[in-house]
């Protein structure tokens, strides 16, 4: 007992304080280079262009969120008039969070830290997606910080479907795990930056999918909604046991360039549907 | 009566060191974290007496744990070994320069990368090119952060009136030393 009390304690509460601890420094190093040192590149190029071309970004990059939740709740709607089953949607809002470190101090795990905590509506298990399609789940929670667990990262498992090019293939289902594990749960050393393949498993083995084709959310695992984009397909191949398919997928999102992640933060304690 | 900085100057740069050292991120050159907290702690092994050396790799060593997602007391089990070794070699490494730093920093980030993988989980094969640059780089940035780190703690030291310079020591006025 004494030393599952110390485990949660190291887990939860030392955790949580370092986190703290470091928030307002490393918020000061993301201020600085978002205000002075954007300024200070603007002036050397003589406009004003860097500022406002960060501004615009972030702009554009809230609006892509808005029109993709709103047209995959048109598709829900859709769904749901042509079932007559309809369930209460549950509201929920997005929290943009900027990225303050990548790795922690260690770059084993794939994981980002990220300027939004518990203060902020930010709950763990919380999805995270940029425009360009699902980055990973909230895995810690303190009160101005949260680690973002990747979907890259060999821990990483997501509920997913392909996009099937017509409606009598049906739908064909999987499980994406993240990259860096070998088959037998073996992993070997990996670097940061060097994103394996993610291993799509459990596929229908009859179904033979194209290259290229779109691996999306399916919604079942209930922590990422259903019909986000999460990568494309490379290849596909039996497994050794024959009872299933696994393929290889690149995701969508360039973990090494993420700056700024919208986590979806539900109210009345229900995920989204 | 002069009151002992001691600590406030091993908190302040233990600090400095874990948000350089978790803001800093991984690149394609440079594949592995830049261990300034264990270069710190290290130059406090080398130049503290017993108590202030291991509290040092204590608090290193709990700071890159926590803040890296590691097993609890991974960083701090080794930084508690590599202090066996920094005192078995005293004798050798009489004094903390920028050079002893390259040296010893090079080799502690290579024994911290594989014992941090090691006791993480990672624990498939030791061959392979990606591990081979993943030890390679380590020693390469280890090497830097060791010259840069101990740079850095000699200063602060010198600025902060923790050492006292060797001119001092000999009772000779700086006007009049050499």
């Amino acid at each position: 007992m004494v030393s599952v009390g110390a485990l949660m304690f190291w887990q939860v509460g030392v955790r949580n304080f370092s986190r703290e601890l470091l928030y307002p420094y490393e918020s000061a190093c993301l201020w600085f280079d978002r205000t002075v040192s954007v300024r200070f590149r603007s002036i050397l190029s003589r406009s004003n262009n860097a500022a406002q071309n960060l501004k615009l970004k972030r702009e554009v990059a809230l609006l892509r969120i808005s029109v993709s939740d709103a047209d995959a709740r048109e598709q829900e709607i859709l769904r749901l008039r042509q079932a007559l089953d309809f369930k209460p949607v549950v509201k929920s809002s997005w929290v943009a969070a900027s990225v303050l470190s990548r790795g922690g101090t260690s770059a084993v795990w794939q994981s980002i830290r990220v300027a939004k905590g518990s203060r902020h509506g930010v709950r763990k298990g919380d999805p995270v997606v940029v425009p360009e399609g699902i980055v990973g789940r909230v895995a810690e929670v303190s009160a101005h910080t949260s680690e973002i667990l990747l979907i890259t990262d060999p821990n990483s498992r997501v509920a997913c479907e392909l996009e099937t090019p017509t409606s009598d293939t049906g739908v064909v289902r999987g499980i994406l795990y993240g990259g860096g594990a070998r088959p037998g749960g073996d992993p070997e050393l990996t670097l940061l930056y060097v994103v394996d393949p993610l291993r799509l498993r459990y596929l229908a083995r009859d179904f033979n999918p194209a290259p290229h084709t779109r691996v999306i959310s399916s919604g079942l695992g209930h922590t990422f909604p259903k019909g986000l984009l999460i990568g494309y397909l490379l290849e596909s191949r039996l497994e050794p046991n024959g009872l299933s398919r696994e393929a290889t997928i690149v995701p969508a999102v360039d973990m090494a360039a993420l700056e700024v992640v919208f986590i979806l933060s539900t109210k009345g304690g229900a995920r989204a549907q | 009566m002069r009151s002992d900085i001691n600590l406030p100057v091993m908190g302040v740069m233990l600090l400095l060191a874990a948000v350089l050292q978790d803001m800093i991120s991984v690149s394609l050159w440079i594949p592995v974290k830049l261990n300034f907290l264990s270069v710190v702690a290290l130059f406090y092994m080398v130049t503290r007496p017993f108590t202030k050396a291991l509290l040092a790799a204590v608090w290193a060593g709990a700071l890159t744990d926590t803040l890296g997602g590691l097993p609890p007391f991974c960083t701090v089990g080794f930084l508690l070994c590599a202090y066996a070794v920094v005192h078995a070699l005293r004798s050798m490494i009489y004094r903390a320069t920028v050079l002893s730093g390259v040296i010893l920093g090079a080799g502690l980030s290579c024994g911290q990368t594989l014992w941090t993988r090691i006791w993480a989980g990672a624990s498939g094969s030791a061959g392979g090119w990606h591990s081979l640059a993943l030890l390679g780089s380590s020693i390469l940035a280890g090497a830097v952060v060791g010259g840069v780190g101990f740079a850095i703690c000699l200063l602060t030291d010198n600025l902060s009136g923790c050492v006292q310079s060797a001119k001092e020591k000999n009772d000779l006025s700086w006007s009049k030393a050499d």
